[in-house]
């Protein structure tokens, strides 16, 4: 039975990871609750992290060839580990429709205020599926090209902002209790770095599953840093201002002014964010549709894409009602809600595999 | 048959997307617009109301060329105002007056009058930077007067009062004797819990009959209150320490007694120090400034090198006494415009949680140590003044 | 909207059962089905806004209860 026929190679993984996590993330920062401390909290963030992902590429290349869902079958056994694999495919389609719900909330509050929110929705949708029923080869080959415009981009608007900048707004560094920094960091942590944990969907197709961890720990750092780079910009930029706004990057990037000429920029980080939102929804769409069709033992997956993507669509209009909704949940709620997909079930079948010594061939 | 399903769903998707990538709902076409360059509020008769105007131009009149004999047509802008009890309610009035929407993206000011601003605006700062239509870039003023008559002086060399009153701001580099604070600035300064937010001020003057608007001085607030001016030459006290002071001329005595010499300020820079002497807080402020010869109307020879040691001396105490000047009247007022407290914040973070909430005992007490490193550099194209030797 | 609605499934349906019936995959098209008319039924109920039970707000409750008794 094989689902997918395509190979990815483990420097486009690399990049897939890249534009996975970035995301979303651009829009709304990681860590933002740390005031201007973010940055650091990223960094911390970052850490933990990397051992998530040292987690979950250990599992990979230990059940090389497998994904989640067959690979929970062995670690759990042919019930349970169908449960765990549910609730897996449910987190990865929950946090694709939660991916698109924010960009329909972006598009809607900022750019189109008047244009019913589900155009984006579907829009959207519809293109994922198209890259989605052309397999994971094409969506790899889009993140290729999307995230080195992107990283350019990320690059250029900082480096305009460069004279707005105002060093004096990280000092003091530190300035929060501990404990709300461990927050946030905790939240930079899993938002999102540790939702590469969808990425056990896609590592076995790895032409030479023996790079994933190499590739993935490139992928993180690369990541970290755009982000400290972003969020640096925002503070830099937006000082004390910073926490009010609903979209801190966007604000930091409207304010590039070079001699009156050189202005209105901020379109490029919506171009970011349609990219790179486009890239974590389609792997994460991907893994709940193959997930699904190894589930059911299909034949092939694609007859599961379209229905998936309307429930997408529905769902994400359905889970809330309005952006503040949405940002209680990222920041609140959502920190917690993913510790048993992001570490507990992870650190449990690593372990369970190294006792059992599995897999036996 | 599969073949020919594929090309048909490309053909929708095609369809699909090209219809979507006019993006059709939210489009405004230029001719639909009335591109706002210029907002001024005021209070309005009936209590608790405000008055805003907006000044929209004519795009047909800009076209026209303004020569021949006296221009005769029409202003080439249009003020509209209403009023209403919130910013977003009166500004969406104008809708009744106006045939076409209002659109902010292109506004280079907001003015507030005088008596609007003593009562405090936070109120009306949320609609400006909550809309996504008005930019962080525009230029925050306070109008002695009313802000609507400002926006009706009369611009000789541009033809819209709005962007004729941005270009002062942007001219005043040559001076640096009136602040110009961009929204993003003000808003900073406003979150901020110690420093005072600061707005340039614009005032009209009457010169053969016309009504002029004149840019100078700085507008002080406490919290969100107008509190107080500061005139020119405490102006540019305020931006020697704030590092604002772009260029300038400093007047000073002659060296030998008679006559005055113009020194050009060429560059600036500023740092802001708090220190911890005897259990009490001290700033220290460092200013660098270099600086030309720019003209002299005494007869000596100012080159010789005492003379021209002596005129670095006299910049620097220029400098020194304009920085004393806006020291002494924001420490009068009671406002942290020069953000003496961030720099207490920034360098003892621990100490700053205790006097974070009495700032304002402390400030007018506090004290200031003024170190200028004033450097002459060049003499212009002559050394010697013209006169027979 | 209940139009479009339908026009679009009956367009997703139109789609995908020709192949799967001309290839046999008998299976694959029950799954499809359920999945369609699951999704179809949704979006139906929230077109028609009838409240839908929300699994956010499960979650929300959940995580909430679980923090109070950790914490």
């Amino acid at each position: 039975m094989k689902l997918e026929g395509g190979k990815i190679s483990s420097s486009h993984l690399t990049f897939l990871m890249i534009g996975f996590m970035i995301g979303s993330s651009l829009i709304f920062i990681p860590g933002q609750t740390a005031g201007h401390d973010a940055w650091l909290a990223i960094l911390a963030g970052l850490a933990e992290g990397l051992v998530f992902a040292v987690i979950y590429t250990t599992l990979a290349m230990r059940f090389a060839g497998k994904t989640l869902v067959q690979f929970n079958d062995i670690v759990y056994g042919p019930y349970l580990g169908k449960a765990i694999s549910i609730a897996y495919l449910w987190y990865f389609f929950h946090l694709a429709s939660l991916v698109l719900r924010s960009f329909g909330d972006f598009f809607t509050a900022i750019i189109f205020p008047e244009t019913p929110m589900i155009v984006f929705i579907v829009l959207t949708a519809l293109i994922c599926a198209t890259a989605v029923r052309n397999g994971l080869e094409v969506i790899t080959r889009c993140g290729l090209i999307l995230v080195v415009t992107m990283s350019l981009a990320v690059l250029t608007t900082t480096i305009l902002l460069f004279k707005d900048m105002k060093l004096t707004n990280f000092l003091p560094v530190f300035d929060i209790p501990l404990k709300d920094f461990i927050k946030a960091s905790h939240s930079a942590a899993t938002f999102p770095f540790g939702e590469t944990v969808a990425f056990l969907m896609v590592i076995c197709f790895l032409e030479n599953v023996k790079f994933a961890k190499s590739s993935a720990i490139k992928a993180l750092i690369i990541t970290g840093l755009l982000l400290v780079m972003a969020s640096v910009r925002s503070i830099g930029v937006l000082g004390v201002t910073a926490p009010i706004h609903t979209y801190p990057s966007f604000q930091a990037v409207r304010l590039i002014n070079i001699g009156n000429i050189l202005t209105r920029l901020e379109i490029i980080v919506v171009g970011n964010l349609l990219a790179m939102g486009f890239l974590k929804i389609s792997v994460l769409y991907y893994g709940t549709v193959l997930g699904t069709a190894q589930l059911l033992k299909l034949r092939s997956y694609l007859p599961l894409v379209l229905p998936i993507g309307a429930m997408l669509v529905s769902f994400s209009i359905l889970q809330f009602d309005s952006v503040i909704e949405n940002i209680f949940f990222t920041f609140e709620i959502y920190p917690y809600y993913v510790i048993p997909f992001q570490i507990g079930l992870p650190l449990l079948s690593l372990i369970i595999a190294i006792v059992r010594g599995l897999p036996k061939d | 048959m599969p073949k020919r399903r594929k090309i048909l769903f490309k053909l929708i998707i095609f369809i699909i997307f090209i219809l979507s990538i006019a993006g059709c709902w939210n489009r405004r076409e230029l001719d639909t617009l009335a591109i706002v360059f210029g907002v001024g509020i005021d209070k309005a008769k009936k209590p608790g109301n405000i008055e805003i105007t907006a000044q929209v131009i004519k795009p047909g009149e800009m076209k026209s060329p303004q020569g021949g004999s006296g221009g005769g047509g029409e202003k080439p802008y249009w003020n509209l105002t209403s009023s209403g009890k919130t910013i977003f309610s009166a500004v969406r009035e104008f809708t009744h007056k106006s045939n076409r929407k209002l659109y902010f993206p292109h506004n280079e000011i907001i003015i507030f009058s005088e008596d609007i601003a003593k009562e405090g605006i936070r109120k009306y700062m949320d609609f400006f930077i909550r809309d996504p239509e008005i930019r962080r870039l525009v230029w925050v003023l306070v109008a002695k007067g009313n802000a609507s008559e400002v926006l009706e002086t009369k611009a000789i060399l541009e033809k819209v009062p709005a962007r004729n009153i941005a270009q002062l701001i942007e001219a005043r580099a040559a001076t640096s004797q009136a602040s110009a604070v961009r929204l993003q600035e003000f808003l900073t300064r406003l979150m901020s819990k110690t420093t005072a937010p600061i707005a340039s001020v614009i005032e009209i003057t009457r010169e053969k009959k016309e009504k002029i608007a004149r840019l100078i001085g700085t507008a002080v607030f406490k919290d969100d209150k107008l509190v107080g001016y500061l005139n020119k030459s405490e102006t540019r006290g305020l931006l020697w320490v704030i590092g604002e002071v772009k260029s300038g001329i400093i007047v000073v005595k002659s060296p030998g007694g008679n006559g005055e010499v113009s020194l050009e300020i060429i560059h600036a820079s500023s740092k802001i120090i708090p220190e911890i002497k005897d259990n009490n807080i001290h700033i220290r402020v460092e200013i660098t400034e270099e600086g030309n010869l720019g003209e002299q109307t005494s007869a000596e020879d100012l080159t010789s090198l005492p003379a021209w040691t002596v005129l670095e001396r006299r910049q620097s105490e220029a400098i020194h006494n304009e920085v004393r000047r806006a020291l002494k009247k924001a420490q009068e007022l009671n406002t942290d415009i020069f953000a003496f407290g961030e720099a207490v914040h920034r360098k003892y973070p621990e100490l700053w949680k205790d006097i974070e909430n009495r700032w304002d005992e402390y400030f007018p007490n506090i004290e200031v140590t003024i170190n200028v490193n004033a450097k002459l550099r060049r003499s212009g194209m002559t050394t010697k003044p013209p006169k027979p030797e | 909207m209940i139009a479009l609605l339908i026009i679009a499934f009956i367009g997703i349906a139109l789609f995908e059962i020709p192949d799967l019936i001309q290839r046999k995959r008998w299976r694959e098209l029950l799954v499809f089905l359920v999945f369609l008319l699951f999704a179809f039924i949704v979006s139906l109920l929230q077109v028609l806004e009838i409240k839908l039970p929300n699994p956010v707000k499960g979650i929300e409750f959940l995580v909430k209860y679980l923090l109070s008794v950790v914490g």
